[in-house]
């Protein structure tokens, strides 16, 4: 059962005034609904000019508002005014009211778009199109090429610079002692506090048994500024070494008193 | 249509990681080419003050030791921290050490201690100073690397 209301209409949709009004008919069966519809449609074109009627048709679940122009009903959806009107057969409106016609379809009629410009009111030359399906692709495959070239190029610039020969290390190879009573007697054999001088600006190297490592350089006014480090012991070019995390090169003990690191001869004080 | 999606925040994600990654290298490259600057204007000062004052036989150049002259005076703020972090320092070299040549000399180097250990420059970007300054070689030539792997530049007078 389909409630309807009028406007401006009367009660057998024969005639159409302004003084009218609107007024409900209260429920009628989809027969009823389109007999009622054909009424319509055959109305009067100067009543309907000058009276502007229109049919609310209402179920549970849709509202819809029916005109007439030049004999053609037309169906307008109130909750979606920026949509078009459609233009059917009465029994095309009852079936869009009633929801079979939703039903049979997969696609809601609304979406939908005009091949012309409507040139009335109500758009009297309008219809109706079915709404283009949703492209496959946004954009074209000249687009799309340019965009991987894009990608390409974009990741070769960010990783490049990983791809580049790194600099030759400026220390040599050096291989770890991993035997652990020949790192306890290394460590002890090698700690103590070397200096390259006594004066402010003369450098050290402080070796632990428990392999903490110190860099420092003497001061004038202050204490020695401090490096903190660790080390370990091993082989490098087939001497005895000594390397430690950050310190930029190896440490070559030359005898029991002497250590070579960076170029510059450390003495032992300690 | 997904995949277009997909590639066009693909694009302008990485576009962004490009900016970032290419205004990281930029910096990096004034900072670059501003240590070089540096170690550049010590050499000069240090080479035109040996000019003035000394000869190739000279004593290197040390208060103690040639008291007649003038000690060195750079305009350089030393106590100012590099661009790359750290401070620069400088420092007479014994003949001892700077053998084999009896010239003075003075090495010019990067401190990196507390309050100023936030060294900031890789051995890659210390290859392009040598390159741009020395012969390219962080083991050879003036420009090494030395204590703690920090840059010094060996500074003689000039033959």
């Amino acid at each position: 059962m389909i409630r309807i209301t009028i406007s401006n209409l009367a009660r057998d949709a024969g005639s159409a005034s302004a003084d009218l009004g609107r007024r409900s008919l209260g429920e009628l069966s989809n027969e009823g609904t389109i007999a009622l519809l054909e009424k319509f449609r055959a109305l009067d074109p100067v009543e309907n000019l000058e009276a502007e009627p229109e049919i609310v048709l209402e179920t549970r679940l849709n509202k819809f508002v029916i005109r007439t122009i030049q004999q053609r009903l037309y169906l307008y959806n109130p909750r979606r005014i920026d949509e078009p009107a459609l233009k059917l057969s009465a029994e095309q409106i009852v079936a869009e009211v009633d929801g079979t016609a939703a039903a049979a379809r997969t696609r809601a009629p609304f979406p939908a778009r005009q091949d012309s410009t409507p040139t009335g009111e109500f758009g009297d030359q309008a219809h109706l199109l079915p709404a283009p399906a949703p492209p496959e692709n946004l954009l074209e495959s000249s687009h799309r090429l340019a965009l991987a070239a894009a990608l390409v190029g974009l990741s070769g610039y960010v990783v490049y610079p990983a791809l580049l020969p790194m600099p030759a290390d400026p220390a040599p190879p050096f291989e770890a002692i991993h035997d652990v009573g020949q790192i306890e007697k290394l460590h002890s054999q090698v700690a103590g506090v070397y200096v390259t001088g006594n004066n402010p600006g003369d450098r050290g190297i402080a070796l632990a048994e428990d392999g903490t490592l110190k860099l420092f350089e003497l001061n004038a006014d202050s204490s020695p500024s401090l490096l903190q480090s660790t080390f370990q012991v091993g082989r490098s070019a087939g001497a005895f070494a000594v390397s430690g995390r950050q310190i930029g090169g190896l440490i070559l003990p030359l005898g029991k008193t002497t250590l070579r690191y960076a170029g510059e001869t450390y003495r032992r004080v300690e | 249509m997904m995949l277009d999606v997909l590639l066009v925040v693909a694009v302008v994600l990485l576009a962004l990681v490009a900016g970032a990654v290419a205004l990281h290298r930029q910096n990096q490259q004034k900072i670059i080419t501003q240590v070089a600057r540096d170690f550049t204007r010590f050499k000069t000062e240090f080479q035109d003050y040996l000019g003035k004052t000394a000869s190739p036989s000279d004593h290197p150049v040390a208060d103690t030791e040639a008291p007649r002259k003038p000690p060195f005076r750079s305009t350089f703020q030393w106590s100012a921290p590099t661009p790359a972090g750290g401070i620069y320092r400088w420092e007479h070299i014994e003949n001892s050490t700077a053998a084999p040549s009896i010239r003075p000399a003075l090495r010019a180097r990067i401190t990196a201690f507390a309050p100023h250990q936030n060294f900031t420059l890789s051995t890659a970007d210390l290859t392009e100073i040598d390159r741009q300054i020395d012969d390219g070689n962080l083991v050879t030539g003036a420009f090494r690397t030395g204590f703690a792997g920090w840059p010094e530049l060996t500074i003689r007078a000039r033959p």
